[in-house]
């Protein structure tokens, strides 16, 4: 078979389909091509985008999904070109999204508040929070929960709709922390000297920070005592450890230099000729 | 008491200022026993005999990790002339390190400070940094009564480049760049403050003594291979 004969041959082929049928086949095909350039091209505008706030294997989740939606989503609209119906698959799937929408309303809920999350990054993992009353450190952030351990080291998986939805306190992410201790002396305690004692105490202690200033003070007279406050600043990863034996550096120091806290008490005066005039009546 | 004590090392004994050290025979091995402060410290160190090298380190509690920053406040605030270069020398806490020597190579063994140790909070608890806190006295000259073991002297060059007079009250650095020299008497930096604005200005180490003749310290960082990149530290809260 020589040359000529091969082309004899592809030309009756090809006269055999007529143009109008050739050109939604190319336009189907172009359509794809062009979607799956569109694709590459936001799944690497979304890698460049959120680089920083996504781990690498949720992102690249988040990638392939957002390329592979791209893609069905311009197969479904170049089936109408092709000639196939779609209006019954739209109808279908129209009520099939209802009733799996419906059924999980939930699993989106959290999926969205997943993703918001990771974006938003108010914890992170390792962070000290307090999510809902439940407090703990952050073992995991994933698409549908995140895992706390809490301080009993017991895991916690709580639901990312709820912890988008709740007041989050993220106790590490400031570098320092305030530690307040509300002290009671009895009123026959010298005031003066027992500030002077706490001064030093939080003057000495190398994690209480210099700036922002400590303070003592006279806050209050309870029914009981004299409350002298103090308030005080210490770096976030010395906080809870700054807190403990501070507070019994003061007890100690106070006790030594004979300034006492003071049980409940109540002064009762007895009138000895009331006391008779009553016991007549 | 900085320097290197070459093998055979039992028993090395040394007590000064406060420091008491200790390394003695202990079965096959060796014992490294040190106390500052009533705060004491015991090592075994799994070798027949070693050398040691006491050195003032980087101004950073390692063990500790809080911070890498160290923040001297001037007890006296300084005005800086505008477009003026200044040298004043101040203070700095010095952290000595004690490094186990062996077989080409060492590591720090055991690193303490006779200095009070403080920490600050440089700028705000949301964006701020916490520093080692050091109250220095500010001195034109090079003063005669700083103690080694205790605190070092820094030769710090104050660069105005405003137009304005400035008023200077603190300067942080970070610590991994300290480049820390030292003879029997005196631990030195050297460093540069290059004040941007009224609020701004950018601190750097200079790799060099304030005297001649002075020896370059071991670098904790090298030994422990943190990796450096960032050089300048730039006080964005305030001078």
């Amino acid at each position: 078979m020589n040359l000529d004969q091969i082309f004899d041959i592809f030309t009756k082929s090809i006269g055999i389909i007529e143009a109008d049928k050739i050109f939604p086949y190319v336009l189907a095909l172009v359509m794809i091509i062009i979607s799956i350039i569109l694709a590459k091209g936001f799944s690497m505008f979304l890698k460049k985008s959120l680089r920083d706030k996504f781990d690498k294997d949720r992102l690249g989740i988040l990638l392939k999904g957002s390329y592979y939606g791209i893609i069905i989503i311009a197969i479904i609209m170049v089936l109408p070109i092709l000639g196939i119906d779609t209006s019954g698959l739209l109808v279908a799937g129209g009520v099939t999204g209802i009733i799996i929408g419906f059924a999980s309303q939930s699993i989106v809920g959290n999926l969205i508040s997943g993703l918001f999350i990771m974006a938003e990054r108010p914890i992170k993992i390792g962070s000290e929070v307090e999510i809902d009353s439940i407090r703990g450190f952050v073992e995991d952030i994933g698409i549908m929960s995140t895992i706390l351990r809490n301080y009993d080291g017991l895991y916690i998986r709580i639901p990312n709709e709820k912890v988008f939805t709740n007041n989050i306190i993220n106790v590490s992410a400031n570098i320092a922390r305030r530690i307040e201790y509300s002290i009671g002396i009895r009123f026959t305690d010298d005031a003066d000297r027992a500030i002077k004692i706490i001064k030093d105490l939080v003057e000495d202690h190398p994690y209480i920070l210099k700036h922002p200033s400590p303070d003592v003070f006279v806050d209050n007279f309870s029914e009981s005592s004299v409350i002298v406050m103090m308030r005080a600043w210490a770096p976030v990863s010395q906080w809870y450890e700054t807190k403990k034996e501070l507070l019994l550096k003061i007890k100690l120091s106070l006790e030594k230099e004979g300034i006492k806290i003071p049980y409940p008490q109540r002064v009762v005066w007895l009138s000895k000729e009331e006391s008779d005039k009553n016991t007549l009546n | 008491m900085y320097g290197y004590y070459k093998a055979p090392l039992n028993p090395l004994r040394i007590s000064k200022d406060g420091i008491y050290l200790q390394i003695k025979k202990d079965g096959n091995d060796l014992h490294y026993e040190r106390t500052v402060n009533n705060n004491s410290i015991e090592k075994i160190l799994l070798t027949k005999d070693c050398g040691i090298i006491i050195n003032p380190i980087e101004s950073q509690k390692i063990r500790n990790k809080v911070t890498p920053y160290l923040l001297i406040e001037f007890e006296k605030s300084i005005f800086v002339e505008p477009k003026d270069t200044n040298n004043i020398y101040i203070t700095f806490p010095v952290d000595i390190g004690v490094f186990i020597s062996g077989h080409k190579n060492y590591d720090l063994l055991d690193a303490f400070t006779l200095a009070k140790e403080k920490y600050t909070l440089y700028g705000n608890p949301r964006n701020g940094v916490i520093c080692k806190y050091h109250k220095s006295p500010v001195f034109t000259s090079i003063p005669s009564d700083v103690n080694p073991l205790i605190n070092g002297l820094m030769k710090l060059k104050l660069i105005n480049t405003t137009d304005r007079w400035i008023e200077v009250t603190k300067s942080v650095f970070d610590s991994y760049e300290m480049k820390v020299y030292f003879n029997e008497n005196l631990v030195s930096m050297k460093a540069n403050m290059k004040i941007l604005t009224e609020k701004i200005a950018e601190t750097e180490f200079v790799d060099s003594g304030i005297k001649k003749g002075m020896k370059k310290a071991l670098e904790m960082f090298e030994s422990t291979k943190i990796a450096v990149t960032q050089k300048k530290y730039t006080m964005e809260d305030g001078i």
